[in-house]
This record gives structure tokens, sequence and C-alpha cells, in this order.
């Protein structure tokens, strides 16, 4: 009898530790590394790779992926054409009229001006200025151009995550989990959609590592606690005496050892006895909590809950968190980093419709997100453009106040990567001089990332104006390489584990430097 | 020694140093023979187990206390548990809104949280159904307290028929005397906590402790 | 040059070797008992991670196959090289899983995952003597089974008064009592009703997206009412049906509540397609919108199609039959590129009759959703000079099909559409898609239903609650 390699308990194991298991510590987390660690073999973790760097400095880095559902465009964001740049395929290409593509001193990257009376069938204006964006986190921003491997949306957003099976089918998010994730609750929490929120295909992880689904982030904390919060509950010392009558009477009954080899039993007793009280250690069914104390709708109080000692910023700054998902998905994903719960967290719009809040702005989110672009280009990828870097410029604020670490002065911002993931590009064709036209999917597009950990204020490849299409670069060096318009994407997920220094030896990814800060 | 006993050894430093969860003290090893429990019995080769999954446990515990399933759970006395609030922790689907067409092949860590607020909700009110109306009690009927809210008679018929209801209930089986004898013990543990109503309390916890088993959430 | 890069709505691999179309052929033509075989092909994850970057098994392969000959073969080649390089490999151990690559194939195992071993599962070592009170681990345990059938199709556990009176039956008994109560159960809410068991399975197939519904529980842009969907998807798996009509039903389904009923419609006032050109689901309302959408070439709408209701993943390079000349590329997408080739090659001709399946229109409403003749012409005619060219006869597996409704008519009599269905409720009821070690059962459950029980789900279920997969322990 052996703790399996998959790290999970059997019966009997579990009931033997239980029962050398004295009474709980209450300094959880910290620990829970040894923990989990217990569950695997010094030579399993040695076989999984990207362990070893965490061993040696012990400091978490954290990676937010924002999953730009639909293909967000390059060109019309950072990689934006001018018209007198593209000669005489100007009027059939997606160009802007010069005066809408705006460079910035001392940086690569374009900033796009839109304004239209409507998005697309929507009666609502779009007035978008990318400008400020780029001004203010120019340096910590990396374009890296890239070329995909399918147009179709599920695929590509689970192969824009794991770079197409690039590294055992793994995903970014759960790399950075095996890496750093161990000694933390929730390392991976995943609020996206689709393709964004699948697993990988490397079934050999510890189960940690693998994404937590959340599908509501408003509500979600609820489910953080047993007991709190429920009120004709007992007592939490008599509810942590049921749990463990409960455990012990699990493991010696007839069910417990027919089934004590069931993968699904094993993977259950883990979360119970490991992953449960790590979490409800922490009170996080509070802390996370981003919901007021407003009765008769949210009674917090009435239940012996209370808002997170975060909320109310939170509620400023995210203020359509009850309407619109993806601000409550960005304030939820500050607070599992800021609180440790988790080291990665995905969290992007959804196809569906989000109802805005006021009369000028009654859509906060177009169906179908950049999709909206089969519909109307412009407007849709200028709007959603705008939404996307209207959250991550607030993450960013909200992590560069928050300190990681006050001995060395970091921030939670310096050791964090926001990847905006996407699918693909769009097509470049559009009828003659059209400023509303549609578009299709495209393989050739680029991906922002951001993070003082990359080298900032750099675009990798480059872009041909005379078709609107990107060309590769080398991903050791950095050089750009016109005419190459090979797929890239294994080149992208090294990039971005390298730049948050995961471990990658042994696992045959391209060396991909050129993407670090020196 | 041997790895495998390491490994064990190592597993129990950790939880003690990191809060795992830690048993009765009473426990025995797990060689050590239950009257009534076989120690030894064939296991499976199949191995398949499937979570009950949000409708089914709603159901299922509804039928179990005699409960309207609606009645089951709702948080913030509300949002119902599983089929709004934890409905995908729990192995549902989100099809509409999210985009969630397929159920997760696997629980996740907050399931059995998910799991314990549906079944202590669930539970709470029963309890105090039982208890506040004895003529119409389905679980708890006829068991005493005495004037420190404790069981009066932890080893009488009411608590053993109340016990063995829970089981036939949740679980379609009658209990073992290990198993009964196991959650009088737990009366006796809560009398000994900081529990202001150690009886009812009881109640909870025992109806608690066999609705989230994983012989119930399971199947 | 570039503009062959210009790939919208194009599906490509990289790199410059690619899996081979014609490599499942081969396989089964050398190995004609696999369970891979039976009914299907190996998809290309059977040799590669993704291609072209090959698995374990794949990489000691390729050193097989015609060693010292320029690369890329051709796919005479390949075909030619490909059984021997099998055989040269057939006593290595590719995965290190202590079990040689050919007993993989024999027993329907992935010879490239070590996880994938041949299980031996039910059974207790002769001459040992068993024992277990509540299960009979050993076989087919009918009590274990009763307490999954009331679960599965009624939602809920039997009582312990139901338990006992059921284990008291005799085996006969027990076992039309498992009947009974499926028959039963199919028609509870729970499995029938809205958001029950057979929308679970549904909602795959159609992706609804809830702001874009119209109709009942409208969304805040109601494009098209997808519960019609679900209700002809109902109809088609309950009683007495015909599973088939799910892909080419004449007709619509209404559904009326409390309790749930579904009923034949001719004509609901948000379908539009004429009924010559109805093929089920896939000419729905819903469907076109969505998956046509925008597009003239609707590959999108041709590639969910045969995933949802045939069970073959383009984009996982499965149920590929590369036809011949293709693909022609009518809508200058780039896809003639032999990175893309190697799938348009199934999927363009999959796509050609959609051509005349309008999706959404937003310049004539009136249009959306419908069949109309010359639809390439009339809307599309300047998405590509060739466009226009695109016929409405296309393939699928292989085989050619005058228009979309013989499409649907071919994907529907195939064993695909039977292993898909099947395959569907295996993992529904049994919580996985079929196992190795499940392939007999599975195989002799999906060939029944195409076979014996003539395309009813009902029948089919009570063989599948049979099966030791779904009642032994």
């Amino acid at each position: 009898m052996s703790l399996r390699n998959n790290g999970r308990l059997s019966r009997r194991e579990m009931l033997k530790a239980l029962s050398l298991c004295a009474a709980g510590s209450t300094t959880l987390g910290s620990l829970l590394t040894g923990c989990r660690d217990s569950l695997q073999t010094p030579e399993s973790l040695e076989r999984l790779g990207g362990t070893r760097r965490a061993r040696l400095d012990g400091k978490p880095r954290f990676l937010i992926v924002v999953g730009a559902a639909g293909g967000a465009s390059i060109v019309d964001s950072f990689l934006a054409v001018r018209a007198s740049e593209a000669g005489a395929n100007a009027s059939k290409l997606n160009t802007f009229a010069d005066a809408q593509v705006q460079g910035v001193d001392g940086s690569p990257f374009r900033a796009v001006k839109v304004s239209s009376p409507r998005l697309g069938n929507i009666p609502q204006a779009v007035n978008t200025d990318q400008l400020p964006f780029v001004l203010k986190h120019k340096d910590s921003m990396l374009v890296a151009t890239s070329v995909g491997t399918s147009v179709n949306h599920v695929i590509a957003q689970k192969r824009s995550i794991t770079g197409n099976a690039a590294w055992r089918g793994r995903t970014l998010q759960e790399c950075v989990a095996l890496q750093y994730g161990a000694g933390v609750p929730i390392p991976n929490v995943n609020m996206a959609m689709g393709g964004y929120s699948e697993r990988g295909t490397d079934h050999s992880l510890p189960s940690y590592c693998y994404g937590e689904v959340v599908s509501n982030a408003s509500l979600w904390p609820l489910g953080l606690d047993g007991s709190k919060g429920l009120k004709d509950a007992p007592p939490r010392d008599v509810v942590e005496l049921a749990r463990r009558t409960r455990n012990t009477l699990d493991s010696r009954s007839v069910f417990g050892k027919t089934f004590e080899n069931a993968p699904a039993l094993q993977r259950w007793n883990e979360q119970r006895i490991v992953g449960q009280p790590a979490l409800e250690a922490r009170d996080l069914i509070n802390r996370l909590n981003v919901l007021p104390n407003q009765p008769p709708t949210i009674p917090l109080s009435e239940y012996g809950l209370s808002s997170s000692p975060d909320g109310d910023r939170l509620r400023a700054l995210f203020p359509d968190y009850m309407t619109d998902p993806v601000q409550s998905q960005a304030a939820l994903a500050f607070l599992l980093l800021k609180y440790r719960v988790s080291v990665t967290v995905t969290l992007g719009p959804s196809f569906n419709v989000a109802v805005g809040n006021t009369r000028e702005q009654p859509i906060a989110s177009p169906p179908l997100a950049f999709d909206f672009s089969h519909t109307e280009h412009r407007s849709g990828q200028a709007f959603m453009w705008s939404r996307v870097m209207g959250v991550v410029d607030k993450l960013i604020e909200l992590l560069k106040a928050e300190p990681f670490d006050e001995t060395s002065g970091e921030s939670m911002w310096d050791r964090t990567l926001i990847y905006v993931a996407t699918e693909f590009g769009r097509t470049r064709n559009r009828p003659n001089d059209a400023v509303e036209f549609s578009s299709g999917h495209d393989l050739n597009n680029g991906f922002l990332m951001l993070s003082p950990m990359l080298k900032g204020n750099t675009v990798l490849g480059g872009m041909d104006p005379l078709t609107g299409l990107t060309y590769g670069f080398d991903p050791h060096t950095g050089a750009p390489e016109p005419g190459k318009m090979t797929t890239n994407e294994p080149d992208i997920f090294s990039g971005i584990l390298t730049a948050l220094g995961v471990d990658t030896s042994g696992s045959g990814l391209p060396d991909a430097s050129a993407f670090v800060r020196t | 020694m041997r790895p495998d006993s390491l490994r064990v050894l190592l597993l129990s430093a950790a939880c003690t140093l990191t809060a795992c969860p830690s048993p009765t003290p009473s426990v025995p090893d797990a060689g050590t023979p239950d009257s009534g429990t076989p120690t030894e019995v064939t296991r499976s080769s199949r191995n398949n187990l499937r979570f009950k999954g949000p409708e089914r446990l709603a159901l299922d515990f509804a039928t179990a206390l005699s409960l309207p399933v609606e009645q089951v759970c709702n948080e913030l006395g509300q949002y119902p548990c599983t089929t709004y609030v934890h409905t995908v922790a729990l192995g549902g689907v989100e099809p509409y809104g999210l985009g969630f067409y397929e159920p997760l092949p696997f629980t996740g860590v907050t399931t059995p949280i998910a799991v314990d607020r549906v079944a202590l909700a669930a539970c709470g009110q029963r309890v105090t159904l039982d208890t506040t109306t004895p003529s119409t009690a389905v679980i708890f009927g006829g068991i005493g307290l005495d004037a420190q809210g404790r069981l009066a008679n932890r080893e009488g018929e009411p608590v053993k028929n109340a016990i063995t209801a829970l089981y036939q209930r949740a679980l379609l089986r009658d209990p073992t005397e290990a198993e009964v004898g196991t959650l009088v013990q737990l009366a006796t543990d809560i009398e000994s906590s900081g529990s202001t109503a150690p009886g009812r309390d009881w109640m909870k916890a025992a109806c608690f402790a066999v609705l989230s088993s994983a012989e119930s959430v399971f199947f | 040059m570039l503009r062959r890069l210009i790939l919208g709505a194009a599906l490509c691999l990289s790199g410059e070797a690619l899996a081979k179309p014609p490599a499942g052929n081969v396989f089964c033509a050398t190995y004609p008992t696999a369970p891979t075989c039976t009914g299907q092909q190996p998809a290309c994850t059977y040799c590669h991670v993704a291609p072209p970057q090959r698995n374990a098994f794949g990489t000691a392969l390729e050193a097989q196959l015609a060693p010292g000959a320029p690369r890329p073969l051709s796919d005479a080649d390949f075909m030619y090289a490909l059984p021997t390089a099998l055989r040269a490999v057939e006593a290595q151990d590719a995965d290190g899983d202590g079990v040689s690559n050919l007993v993989e194939h024999q027993r329907g195992t992935q010879p490239a995952d070590p996880n994938s071993v041949p299980v031996e599962t039910g059974g207790c070592v002769a001459g040992t003597s068993p024992h277990n009170p509540q299960y009979d681990v050993c076989r087919y345990d009918t009590r274990f089974a009763y307490r999954r059938v009331l679960l599965d199709f009624c939602g809920q556990s039997p009582t312990y008064a139901q338990l006992k009176e059921f284990a008291a039956l005799s085996a006969d008994e027990q076992r039309s009592r498992l009947d009974a109560e499926l028959d039963r159960c199919t028609t509870s809410e729970f499995w029938r009703g809205k958001n029950g068991q057979l929308w679970k399975l549904a909602h795959p197939k159609i992706r609804p997206v809830g702001s874009l519904k119209a109709g009942e529980d409208k969304g805040a842009i109601p494009l098209a009412d997808y519960y019609d969907d679900y209700n002809l998807f109902a109809w088609s798996q309950l009683d007495d049906h015909d599973a088939r009509e799910v892909l080419t039903a004449k007709y619509f389904v209404r559904r009326d509540t409390n309790p749930t009923r579904y009923s034949v419609a001719t004509t609901l006032p948000t379908q539009f397609v004429d009924e010559a050109h109805r093929a089920g689901n896939i000419t729905s309302s819903w469907s076109l919108i969505y998956f046509v959408m925008f597009t003239a070439l609707p590959r999108n709408a041709a590639s969910q199609a045969y995933r949802a209701y045939l069970g073959l993943d383009i984009a996982k390079q499965e149920g590929l039959y590369s036809i011949p000349g293709e693909p022609r590329d009518y809508d200058a997408k780039g896809v003639t590129a032999p990175t893309c080739a190697a799938c348009h090659a199934t999927l363009d001709p999959l796509s050609y009759p959609f051509r005349n399946y309008q999706g959404l229109s937003l310049t004539a409403r009136n249009t959306s959703a419908r069949y109309i003749p010359s639809r390439l012409e009339t809307y599309f005619s300047d998405v590509a000079p060739d466009i226009t060219q695109t016929p409405e006869a296309g393939y699928l597996f292989g085989k050619p099909v005058a228009d979309l409704v013989e499409w649907a008519q071919v994907g529907a009599n195939s064993d695909a559409f039977a292993i898909a269905t099947v395959t569907d409720y295996w993992k529904l009821l049994i919580g996985h898609a079929p196992k190795p070690e499940e392939q007999a059962e599975f195989v002799s459950t999906w060939q029944r239903f195409k076979g014996t029980h003539g395309y009813r789900v009902q029948r089919m279920l009570h063989d599948l609650i049979r099966t030791e997969a779904y009642g032994a322990p």
C-alpha cells in the first residue's frame, strides 16, 4: 500500500494519517506546502519538472490571464496601421485614417482613437482612446506577434494557454500553480469561458494545480466555508467534531473500503482533508466577499457574515460588479492574489451580453465579445479593447498599491504578469474605405502582456503595413524576422513562463529569453 | 522504515503542523476490527463512482429529511444553493449565461464545502422542526434533553432510532453497532466542547455526518 | 503570396510534417479487429500530441517509416510504408507502461499513454471467497444498478423500503423491475423536462447564449429561440421515436408544461426553412443564425454538426476523409496552403451543402435563417472571385452528397451517429467515455441501437443499464 503518484489518499492511508494527526494548528497556509508535498515523492516531483526554483527562493510570482474572447485584433490596437503606410492597399485593408493612429514618443506602440455613433446595430456611441493606457503602461507592456493554428474559438482559446500542447499539454496556469502554488489553498482559479477554462491534458500533475472553476464571482465566496453564514449551524467546534466523526465512519464503512481505490473517492478525501481546512482557516467567506451588507437583498450581518475589508474600494473601482461579470471577476482576482489564496487567476468576458447601468451605455459588453466584429469590426474592437484595457489598468493600480514584501519594498505588481490571451486575429480586408465592416477569423495576430518582469516597451516581431499582417521574431534574441509567418505558439508559452521564473528544464520548450527584462 | 510508512508519517507530521483535520482521539488504527463491520471486504475493481451533482443531492437530502426541495438550502435565506449559488461547484452546468455546457469531470476543492453547507442547512431545519413540534418529528422524535440541554439518555432507544432513521433515509441501510457507537460517542464529545445546546447540536451534527458522508454523496 | 496567409475562417496545422489522414485507414487495415477500428478509426492523437508533434508511439513509428526516404513522404509512399513500420514496433513498449504496442492495439488502450493500460475489471479470482456484505463487486449487482437507475432517470435514490422490497425479488423479477423503473423514470421532469438530463445532453450541441435568446426567457438581443432545438432533441430521444430525426426531421416540436409534453408541429412562428430543405436541428433558426451567422461558406456550421451529432471533431483531427482535389478555396481564404489543406480537404466539401442556408443578415432581416437558392450569388458575390462557384454538392465520410438534406440522412444512418449517440449516454450514465475494457459492451450496445432497436434511445437504454460497466460496482 502506498500514497499514490497522483497524490491521493486511500482509505487506509487516510485513516492512518488521521490517527497520527494531533489537534490542528491555526497557522495553516504557509505550511500547506508540507501537507501537499507529503503526498508526492521527491522523485515524482522531480519528474513533473517546474519546481526547483520555487524551492530556492520560495517567493511566488503571479499570473493573471485575461481571456479576450472572440479575437482581440492587434491591428486594432498597438500595431495599428495608418492608411498612408499601406500604399495602394489602404482602402481595402483594415487601416485607419492617419489621425486615428497615435504614436508615442520612444515607444513602438500605437494607440487607436475611435468615435462611432453606434456599436454595430446597437444604438450606443463608442468613443474610445487607447493613448492614456499606452502612455501609462508602456514600460511594462510587451507585444509578441503570433500565428496560431486554429480559428475555432474553443480550440484556439485552449491553445492560447497551452501553446498548442507545448509542454505535455499543460496550461500556463497549471505550470504556475505547480511552480508556486503548493503553499496556497486554491492555486489556480478560473473564471473565464470555453477553452480558457479547460484543463490541460497532463493528468500527472498534483490535483491542486488544476483550475477551480468559478461561475459567479460575486457569490462564489459564499462557498468558501462549510458552516459560516448558516443560521441553524452548530458552533464551529461541533462542526469539526462532526466532520471527524464523519470521516472516520467513511473510512471504516463497507462503502469506503469497497471503493478505497476509486480515484473519485481518493480525490474527495484529499479535498476534504487538505484543501477544505486550508480554505476555512483563512476566513475567506468574508475576506473575499465584495458584496456589501445591504438588507434585505444582501443581509450579511443577519447571517453572521461581513463584507471584505477591501469591499468599499473595490466596489468604488468596479461599480458594476453586480451586473458586469468582468468587474466582479477582476475584484475577486485581486483579492485572491492579495490574500495568497491563488497564484494564478483567469478572467474575461463571455459571449453573453452584459447589460450596462446608464442610458448612454445600455450595453456593457456586446454579444460574442470581440467576435462581435462579425457584425461590426471597428467599433466592436474599439469597444472591447477599451473594456479590456480598463480592467487591466485597474488591476495594475490595485496590485501596485499592494505590498508584496515589506522588507524588499516589492509590490504585488512587481511579481505579477498579465497575459491578454485571445484566440486569433481578424481578417484584414474591408470594402473600399469602409469604416463599418465585418471581419472573420485570421490566424495572424499578436499578444499583449504586461509585467515589470517583462522586457517592457517592446514589440517582438513586427508589422508589414502593406498587408496588415504581423511577422515573427527570434524568441531567443528578440530579433525581428520579416517574412517569418510560421506558427509560434510554443514561443509565446515559453516566454510567459520564462518571465514568471518557472523552471522549464526538461520541457523541450524553446529558449524565449527575449521576453524577459534583464 | 518502509517508504510507505515514511510517507504516512510525513503526512501525519504535515497534518499536525498544518491543521489537517484530526480525528476523534479515540479513533483506532485501521487494523482494529469493528464489531458489525468486517475488517476486510472485497474491493471494487471498477471503482467507478460518480458524484451525485446538485439536482440529485438536493432531491436526496430533501427526501431523507422530509423537506421541500426548494427549502433544503438557500444562501442568505433567499439564493438557492444547488440551483444557483453553488451549481457549478456541485458539478452542475450553467449553459445560458456562462457557456458552461458540460459538468466538470472532477470534484473541486470547493465541492466538499458546498456539500457541507447544503447538508448543514438541511439538517438545521430538520432539527428545528423536530424539536419545536415533536408530535410531527421525522427523525429526532422522543429524544429527551436534560437541564443542561444534553441528551437525557444517550444509550436510549430514541437516540438509536434517530441514528437508524438517518442511515435508512440517507444511506438506505441500517447502521452497524459500531456506527451507532461512534455517533453516540459524538454526543459525549460535543458535551465536552463549548456547546451551549449539546443535545440539539448533536442532532445536527449526527445528521450532518451521515448526510455529507461519501457514501451519501457518491453513487 | 502573403494573401495565402490571410486565413479567415480557416483551420490549419503547423510545421512541415502533418498527420496523415490516410493513417487511420491503413492502421485499421493492418489491425482490423482492434477496438478502435470498430465503426471508427483512431484519431490523429494516436500518434501525435498535436500534429506535427509526435507522441512516444508516433516517434517510435516514425523511425521505422521508410527509413532513409526523403521527407515529407507522399500519401502513397506513406500508406505503403506504414504497415511495415507498425509491425516493426509491435514488440516495443513506446510509453514504457509494461504493455507492448501490439497488445495496446489489440486491447484498445493508448500506446503512447503510460496511464492507459489494459485493466481487468469485474469478476473475482477463481477459488477465492469474496466477501462484501453490501456490494457484489464480482459481477452485475442488481441492487447497485437499481439505485443507479433511480438516481439517473428519476433524480433521486429509492427509499429504504423500496430497496428492501427490491432485494427480496427473484433475479428475474429484479430485472423486470429495473426495466419498469427505467420506463417510469424517463417520464420524469428530471429526465425529460426543461433543463433536465436530456437537455443537458443537448447543451454542447446547441451551445445556447442566453443574451441572444428569443421567445421564452428572452435575452437582451433576441435573435432565435433555441428552445425549439432542445424540444426536437428531447423528442427524438424519447418514447419510441427515431433518434436520427434530430438530424432529418421535416417537422418541429413544441413543448407544453406541467407536466412536460412534447408534440410535433408542422410549422412554428420561429422557424423559417421550407420543408424540402429542412434537416432537423442543423437547419434550425438558432443553428443557422449562430453557427452560420455572417459567413459565406459556413465551415463552422458544418464542423459543429459533425462534432455535435456525429462525434467527430475536425479541430482535433478526427474524422478526416480527404477528398482529392480539395479544398478548392472558393472563398479565397488561403486554405490550399499545405498546412491548412490537411483538414480543409475534409472540412470544405463537408461545408458546401450549407452554401444556400442563410445565417444572420442585418441588412435583410427577413432572409435570416432561411434556405435561399442563390444565396451566395445574391448576398456574397463580393466575398471572393470564385465564391459563386461553390457547389451545393459536397462530401461526408468521403462519399458524395447532393445537398444538406442528403448530408443529414447519410450522417444519421452512419455508424458515427450511432456511436456518438451511445457515447453521449455512456458518459451521462456511466460517467466517462467508453474505456478500453468496456469496448465489448459498448460496441454491442451501439450496434444493437443501430440494428435491433432501429435507433430508439429508449430501447438502447434498457441495454445500457444491463451492462457490467453500468451495474457492476
